[in-house]
């Protein structure tokens, strides 16, 4: 009885120092990652440590900081994307209270500090889907990404979206490549969607607190548990279809065959809502939506020249929010 | 005897006058041809919905469908974009080389500018002239042949905010602010496509300078200043066009007559439909009567979505009472159908005028910048000619 009790406590203990261990030192030390994240991917989510300069350095991901130092009570100031001397002082003083080396150097060990508590809303583990196309919803007014199966809602997941100055490209996207246990900003898992002007994609996050809001520089961010329950159901070439805000668009600058920018999103998706459809809403303004455009410039005796695409914008209300 | 001649000349009788149909109260009924296994292709293109209207692809299946089922006709409807109907339409007939699985189709939906296109069969003799507006068959006519059946009157007007009450003379259009669109398709139209429209140099100067004096130098973006508010009308316009006009809240817009240094001021319009090109027996009586349903579906379609004037006189009610438009609006759209009457070019005159059009545009553009003066003007509409017209 007392040996096996020893036996058991024994166990336990090596099993906290395990998860004391994995929590405060990077991934790639001790588990190394299958697969890296491709560059125009990882283009907007840095994955190097945050260190302290003189001038402080601005990076998107130290506004995600603040939030979650200030939740936590260590810091006060303005929520930006400075790395000032006060956040420093706050990272030092966060680093303290967990025993970490209060260096003011955020890394992988302070980001998996900071997560510390903040998990996935408890709920029942899903089944396998039932039999049909899977394709992907992301609503980003609603801040959920949702499963669809034969193009009828199956499970709903919370997101972090990009914030209001890097909007989640809305559109119709395909993914296009895959990878897991790569760890950092990616979380656990990521995939890339084909967004013709930026590397764009759905994954994890080591900054679960930011689930349910704006945060990211465009992309999808999951709960690690969740983009992990569904990673192997989405195959390549699954659509994924992101609706919700979009920035400002301007049809007065130059668009045309092979533009690939939000506006050409826009135009598409008013061509297929007015009954002229081009195919995949995918921003890429290819021979397809320019013949749509001549139709609707013709039905509605636009100008033929350089204003047509202009003007058929704007009589199909292309891009009203 | 008496009995028996008396039946005789009541069954003759009868049969005299019920096979040639004159019976007082008796009609002649048309006899239903025999389609069952013709096999007809059209082609037909997207509309733009408008005010909640139907979509257009939908409706058109749908005719498609019925006709199918009452004749056991086999009808592929398909969708193409006007730029290759145009392309197959003015003489490039290898279907291979304008979309992938293409057919040749036997019917042909004309677009918003259409022409007589070679190999256009006569259409006559499925029309009923008094069941058409007049200036639609008209528009179609050749001789004693009609090229097309027509669907609707596509009409342009300029379209102005509502100032005055006293509609129809085109002079509100000329008092407002003005912006015109120059690379419009129609935006010559009142010099090269009004009846008895001559292609002269002196003809193309004076409607350019008459556009210049009444409505001053080219908006870069004339959609744009109406949508901001600095200018009160829009030249040249279309229904749909006006439609989205009236969408931008600025108030009311009426579609006036084009003002033009010939003469009174006046609409100008097309009549699209649908040519049929089977030439022969079953196949063309198929293609005609399928035609002639696709046209009378669009005709009521576009009249109610845009205000289209539909070219069956008895559609005009849908035009009265679903196009939006107030009884000013409708009696100015309705003078379009009164006075000279327009007439589709040949396909080789359509192809000229389209070139002509973009031969002019670029010295017309600097003529009314004020970058160039009217001798300029002229050499350069001189050169477009020659270039264009010369055989």
């Amino acid at each position: 009885m007392r040996v096996r009790f020893r036996l058991r406590s024994g166990l336990a203990i090596l099993a906290a120092l395990a998860a004391l261990v994995a929590a405060l030192f990077p991934v790639g030390v001790f588990g190394a990652p299958s697969g890296r994240v491709p560059a125009y991917v990882a283009l907007d989510e840095p994955a190097e440590p945050l260190i302290p300069s003189s001038p402080p350095i601005r990076r998107h991901d130290v506004y995600d900081l603040k939030v979650r130092l200030k939740d936590l009570g260590f810091y006060s100031g303005p929520l930006d994307d400075v790395y000032d001397s006060a956040c420093v002082d706050a990272v030092k003083r966060f680093q303290a209270s967990y025993w970490l080396d209060a260096n003011g150097t955020v890394e992988s060990s302070t980001w998996r500090a900071l997560a510390h508590g903040v998990s996935r809303p408890e709920r029942p583990a899903i089944g396998s889907p039932p039999e049909g196309n899977i394709s992907i919803e992301v609503d980003t007014k609603k801040l959920q990404l949702t499963l669809m199966v034969d193009g009828k809602p199956w499970r709903t997941y919370p997101i972090a979206a990009g914030k209001w100055e890097a909007m989640t490209p809305v559109g119709e996207w395909r993914i296009v490549d895959k990878g897991y246990k790569v760890g950092g900003p990616f979380g656990s898992r990521w995939m890339a969607l084909d967004v013709p002007w930026g590397g764009y994609g759905i994954h994890g996050t080591n900054m679960p607190w930011t689930i349910g809001g704006y945060f990211s520089v465009g992309c999808i961010r999951m709960y690690n548990e969740d983009i992990e329950e569904i990673y192997d159901l989405i195959p390549y070439g699954t659509l994924v279809v992101v609706k919700g805000y979009r920035p400002e668009l301007d049809f007065t600058k130059p668009i045309g065959v092979g533009s690939k920018m939000p506006e050409v999103v826009a135009l598409q998706q008013a061509l297929r809502e007015k009954g002229f459809d081009a195919g995949r809403c995918d921003g890429d303004f290819g021979p397809v939506t320019m013949a749509r455009v001549t139709e609707v410039a013709a039905v509605y005796g636009l100008s033929e020249g350089t204003g047509m695409i202009r003007d058929v914008a704007r009589v199909l209300g292309a891009g009203a929010q | 005897m008496g009995r028996r001649l008396l039946a005789l000349l009541l069954t003759i009788a009868s049969f005299v006058f019920g096979a040639a149909g004159c019976g007082v109260g008796v009609k002649n009924v048309p006899v239903e041809p025999d389609l069952t296994g013709a096999r007809i292709v059209v082609w037909d293109a997207d509309q733009v919905p408008l005010a909640g209207a139907a979509q257009y692809r939908e409706e058109a299946l749908r005719v498609a469908r019925d006709f199918s089922a009452k004749y056991k006709a086999t009808v592929d409807l398909i969708f193409v974009d006007r730029g290759v109907i145009q392309r197959y339409l003015s003489g490039e007939r290898d279907v291979r080389s304008l979309g992938e699985g293409l057919k040749p189709p036997d019917v042909v939906f004309t677009g918003e500018r259409p022409f007589v296109p070679e190999g256009a069969a006569d259409v006559s003799a499925y029309l009923e002239p008094g069941d058409y507006l007049d200036a639609a068959l008209e528009y179609w006519r050749r001789e004693s042949k009609v090229m097309a059946i027509p669907a609707y009157v596509h009409w342009w007007a300029t379209g102005s905010i509502a100032r005055t009450t006293e509609g129809g003379t085109g002079a509100e259009a000329t008092s407002v602010s003005t912006a015109y669109i120059l690379d419009s398709g129609g935006f010559l139209a009142p010099v090269l496509d009004m009846p008895g429209a001559s292609w002269d140099v002196d003809s193309i100067a004076a409607f350019l300078s008459y556009v210049k004096e009444t409505y001053g130098p080219p908006s870069p973006d004339p959609l744009g200043s109406w949508m901001q508010g600095s200018v009160d009308a829009l030249y040249p316009v279309t229904p749909f066009l006006l439609k989205w006009m009236e969408g931008c809240g600025r108030g009311e817009v009426r579609p006036v007559p084009i003002g033009n240094p010939f003469g009174e001021a006046r609409f100008s319009y097309t009549v699209p439909g649908y040519v049929v090109l089977a030439q022969d027996g079953v196949q063309k009586e198929c293609a005609s009567r399928l035609a002639r349903d696709l046209a009378a579906n669009l005709g009521r379609w576009v009249a109610r979505a845009a205000g289209c004037l539909p070219a069956r006189s008895q559609d005009m009610p849908v035009f009265s009472i679903e196009s939006g438009f107030g009884y000013e609006e409708r009696v100015s759209i309705l003078s379009c159908l009164t006075g000279p009457r327009f007439r589709a070019p040949l396909a080789s005159d359509f192809l000229v005028r389209q070139a002509l059009c973009s031969a002019i545009r670029p010295i017309a553009v600097d003529y009314l910048s004020g970058k160039v003066g009217e001798s300029e003007l002229r050499s350069g509409i001189h050169e477009a000619l020659w270039r264009h017209t010369k055989p």
